[in-house]
C-alpha cells in the first residue's frame, strides 16, 4: 500500500511541473508588457528599467523560467498589484472558503446521486425511473450560474411574499455569513453558515448529482444481476439487506473514481457560482483579479486550482486502492 | 403495367401539393410528418413575417439575405424531397449489404428521444438562420425613451418582455442563438480535429511520442476548464475569434484520450498489419485506415462536447469574457438580468431555458449516437 502511494506521489511531480510550465507559457505568450501597469508620464524610463531589473524581466527566458519555478514551488506567488499584499496570503484566505463550498457540494452530489441511482436501479423501467431519468437529463443540461440565479429569485426573494413559508427555508441571496455573524454563538454561527451554504452548494452540485445518479443506476443494475446477489436473495434475506448491504458495496466502487473526475468540473462551476452568490472564494478572487487586470493573482490562482485538482485525483486514486485491493496489486506487479 | 404506372403518376401529382403527404400515404410516418412540419413551418414563417420577408430586398443586410435563402431552400427542399423520397423503394432488407453507417442510422431512428433531439437541433439552427423573420425588433437598438419601454413584463407585444434598455428579450435570445450555436460548432470542429490527430498519433506511434503527448493531455486536464479558459482569454482581449480559438485549443485533450484508447486496440489488428506490410507510410495508415475506424466514438464525443461547449460559452459570456455588448449571447443576457432580478426576472430566466433546451437536444442526440454507433451495446 505504501509503495502504491509513494508511486502515485512520484507520478504527480511531473504533472505539477507541467502545470507550472504551462502557466509560464501562457504568461509569456500574452501580448503586452508586464510593466505596462507602471508606465506613466511621471515614471521615468530609468525607473522602469530599474524595476524591470528588480523583477528579473531583463533576464533571458530560461533564467526567468527557473526563477519562476523556484518561487512558485516555495509558495511565493508575488504581490497582488491591486491589493498590494502577498498573493499567498490572499489565497490562504480564499482557499478554505472554496473548499467549504465544493466540499458541501461534493457531499450533496454523492448523497443525492447515489440515493437516486439506487432507487432507479431497484425500480428499473418504472414510471419513477423514467421520470428521474428525464429530470436528470434536464438538470444535467442546466448552467449552474443560471440555476443559482433562479434559486436566488425564488428561495431568497419570492418566498417573502408567501405568508406561510417557514423562515428557515428563506435563504440569504449572497455572501457567506450574516451581518451579525461575529455576535453569534458558535452554534448560531454554524447554522448561519449552513444557511448561506444551501443555495450555492445546490446550484454548484445538482448537475453533477444528476450524472452520478446515472452512473450509479447502471453500476447498481450490473451488480444486481450477479450470482452472489441471487444467492443472497435465495438465502431469504430481505430485499433491503440485499440491496443496501450486499449490492451497494460493489456498486459504489466505480463511483469513487468519479470523485477525481468531478473535481475539475466542480471548480469550474465554483467560479461561476461564487460570482453569482458573492461567495468570497478563489473563483471570485480570479474573477475580480481579471477585471482589475491583476495578472499575477490570476496566474497564481490558476496554478493553485490545478494543483488542487492533482491532489484530489491523488486522494481519489488512493481511496480507490484502499477499497479495491485489485488495483494496488495489479499496479505493484508491473514493476 | 402501363395503367398502374400512370395511376401512380396521377396520384403523385395530386398528393405532391402538400409535402409529406405521399410519404404518409405510403405509411412512412416519420418522413411524412417531418416533411410536412418543415413545409408548414416555413409557410407559417412566410405568412407571419411577410412584411419582413419583403423588406429583405430593401434592407440590404446580409443576415436578412441568409434568412431569405434559408427560407427558399427549405421550402424547395420540402417539395423536392417529398417528390423523390422513398418513391419506388422496396421495404428495407434486414442488414444484408447495409453499411455500418446505414445500420447505425436505422438504430438511431428507433431511438425516439434521440430523434426528438435531432428535430430540436434542426429547429434551433433554422430559427437561428431565420432570426430576422421571426421578430421585428432589433436586438441591439436602444430607443430614446427608455423609461417607458424598460422592464416590460412578457406580453403579446413583447413575448418575453424587455430588458433594462427596453430591448426585446425574445429578439435578443433569437439573435443570441447565433453566437452560442456558431461558437460551439466551430470550437468543436477545432477541438475534435486536434484531439483525433493527437490521439491517433499518440496511440499509433507509442513510445516517446505517446509519453510526451499524454503528459500534455494530463496537464491540460488538471486545469479546471473554465479557469484555464478565463485565464487565457483574460490575457487577450475577449472577442469571438479569441473565444473560439481558445475553446478549440483547450478542449481537445478528452477527445485525444478516447481516440488513443481506440487506436491502441486498432493498431494490433490484421488490416493495419496488412497496410504496413504493403509498405504504406504512417501518415497514410493513420489518415486512411485508423481515423475512419475511430469516427464513431469521435462523433459521439463531438455531439456531447457541443452541449458542453455551449454551457461553457454561456459561462464565459456570463462573466463578460466572450462576445462584447451590445451583441447578444445567451450568457450575457442572463448577466444583464442579474442586476434587476427581482424587478424583471424574465430577462435572466428565458435565455437560461434556451440554453437548457439546446444542451438537452445535443445530449439526446449524443446518447442516441452512442447507442447506435457502439456495436457492443447492440448485441
Amino acid at each position: 500500500m505504501t509503495a502504491y502511494i509513494v508511486r502515485r506521489l512520484l507520478q504527480a511531480i511531473p504533472l505539477v511541473l507541467g502545470i507550472l510550465t504551462l502557466v509560464f507559457i501562457i504568461l509569456q505568450a500574452a501580448p503586452g508588457d508586464p510593466m505596462a501597469i507602471y508606465m506613466h508620464p511621471s515614471v521615468s524610463p530609468e525607473v522602469l528599467d530599474q524595476m524591470r531589473e528588480n523583477y528579473g524581466l531583463d533576464q533571458p527566458v530560461h533564467v526567468q523560467y527557473v526563477r519562476w519555478l523556484k518561487s512558485f514551488l516555495s509558495g511565493d506567488f508575488g504581490v497582488s498589484v491591486t491589493q498590494n499584499r502577498p498573493i499567498a496570503s490572499i489565497l490562504a484566505e480564499r482557499i478554505p472558503n472554496t473548499l467549504l463550498l465544493s466540499g458541501t457540494s461534493l457531499l450533496l452530489i454523492f448523497a443525492i446521486g447515489i440515493g437516486l441511482g439506487i432507487i432507479q436501479a431497484v425500480r428499473q423501467h418504472s414510471g419513477l425511473d423514467h421520470a428521474l431519468t428525464l429530470g436528470a437529463l434536464f438538470i444535467y443540461s442546466m448552467p449552474s450560474f443560471w440555476l443559482g440565479l433562479m434559486l436566488i429569485l425564488i428561495f431568497a426573494y419570492k418566498v417573502h411574499w408567501i405568508d406561510w413559508w417557514p423562515d428557515a427555508l428563506k435563504f440569504p441571496p449572497s455572501g457567506m455569513d450574516s451581518v451579525d455573524y461575529e455576535m453569534l454563538s458558535s452554534w448560531g454561527r454554524f447554522t448561519d453558515r449552513l444557511h448561506h451554504l444551501v443555495l450555492p452548494s445546490i446550484a454548484l452540485g445538482v448537475s453533477s448529482a444528476a450524472s452520478v445518479a446515472r452512473y450509479m443506476r447502471s453500476s447498481m443494475l450490473e451488480v444486481i444481476r450477479q450470482d452472489y446477489i441471487r444467492t443472497a436473495r435465495a438465502k431469504g434475506l430481505p430485499e433491503r439487506t440485499v440491496i443496501l448491504k450486499h449490492a451497494l458495496k460493489n456498486a459504489l466502487l466505480p463511483i469513487i473514481t468519479l470523485l477525481g473526475l468531478y473535481l475539475p468540473f466542480l471548480f469550474s462551476g465554483a467560479v461561476l457560482v461564487e460570482v453569482v452568490f458573492a461567495w468570497p472564494g478563489m473563483g471570485r478572487a480570479i474573477f475580480d483579479a481579471i477585471n482589475q487586470r491583476d495578472y499575477p493573482t490570476v496566474m497564481a490562482t490558476t496554478f493553485v486550482f490545478a494543483v488542487m485538482v492533482v491532489i484530489a485525483n491523488l486522494i481519489a486514486d488512493i481511496l480507490y486502492a484502499v477499497v479495491d485491493p485489485r488495483i494496488r496489486y495489479a499496479g505493484g506487479g508491473r514493476e | 403495367m402501363n395503367s398502374a404506372g400512370g395511376d401512380r403518376g396521377k396520384r403523385l401529382s395530386a398528393t405532391a401539393l402538400l409535402p409529406g403527404l405521399p410519404q404518409l400515404l405510403r405509411g412512412q410516418l416519420l418522413a411524412g410528418l417531418s416533411l410536412m412540419t418543415l413545409a408548414l413551418g416555413m409557410l407559417a414563417v412566410l405568412a407571419v413575417g411577410f412584411d419582413r420577408v419583403l423588406a429583405t430586398f430593401t434592407a440590404g443586410r446580409v443576415d436578412h439575405w441568409i434568412a431569405f435563402l434559408t427560407l427558399a431552400a427549405m421550402l424547395g427542399l420540402a417539395w423536392w424531397l417529398s417528390a423523390v423520397w422513398g418513391r419506388g423503394r422496396r421495404e428495407e432488407d434486414a442488414s444484408a449489404g447495409a453499411s455500418g453507417w446505414a445500420i447505425a442510422w436505422r438504430e438511431f431512428k428507433k431511438n425516439r428521444p434521440a430523434v426528438l433531439g435531432l428535430y430540436l437541433m434542426v429547429a434551433l439552427y433554422l430559427v437561428t438562420l431565420l432570426a430576422p423573420y421571426l421578430t421585428s425588433y432589433d436586438p441591439t437598438e436602444i430607443v430614446e425613451d427608455i423609461l417607458s419601454v424598460r422592464h416590460l413584463a412578457p406580453s403579446g407585444e413583447h413575448l418575453l418582455g424587455t430588458d433594462k434598455y427596453g430591448r426585446d428579450v425574445y429578439a435578443r435570445i433569437l439573435y443570441g442563438a447565433r453566437i452560442s450555436l456558431s461558437i460551439g460548432f466551430i470550437a468543436v470542429v477545432i477541438s475534435i480535429t486536434l484531439g483525433t490527430l493527437v490521439g491517433a498519433a499518440s496511440g499509433y506511434f507509442g513510445g516517446v511520442v505517446d509519453t510526451v503527448l499524454m503528459r500534455l493531455v494530463d496537464t491540460l486536464i488538471s486545469f479546471p476548464r473554465l479557469v484555464l479558459l478565463i485565464t487565457v482569454i483574460a490575457l487577450f482581449e475577449p472577442s469571438i475569434m479569441v473565444v473560439v480559438v481558445v475553446l478549440g485549443l483547450t478542449l481537445w485533450p478528452s477527445t485525444a484520450r478516447i481516440v488513443r484508447g481506440e487506436v491502441l486496440s486498432l493498431r494490433e489488428r490484421e488490416f493495419i498489419e496488412a497496410a504496413r506490410a504493403l509498405g504504406l507510410g504512417s501518415p497514410r495508415i493513420i489518415l486512411r485506415h485508423i481515423i475512419p475506424n475511430v469516427m464513431g466514438p469521435v462523433i459521439v464525443a463531438a455531439t456531447l462536447g457541443l452541449g458542453n461547449i455551449i454551457l461553457i460559452e454561456a459561462g464565459l459570456s456570463f462573466l463578460g469574457l466572450s462576445v462584447q455588448p451590445p451583441t447578444p449571447s445567451w450568457g450575457a443576457i442572463i448577466n444583464d438580468g442579474r442586476e434587476f432580478l427581482l424587478q424583471a426576472w424574465w430577462v435572466s430566466a428565458f435565455p437560461g431555458l434556451a440554453i437548457v433546451f439546446t444542451v438537452v437536444a445535443f445530449n439526446l442526440i449524443g446518447d442516441g449516437l452512442r447507442d447506435a454507433l457502439d456495436p457492443r451495446l447492440r448485441m
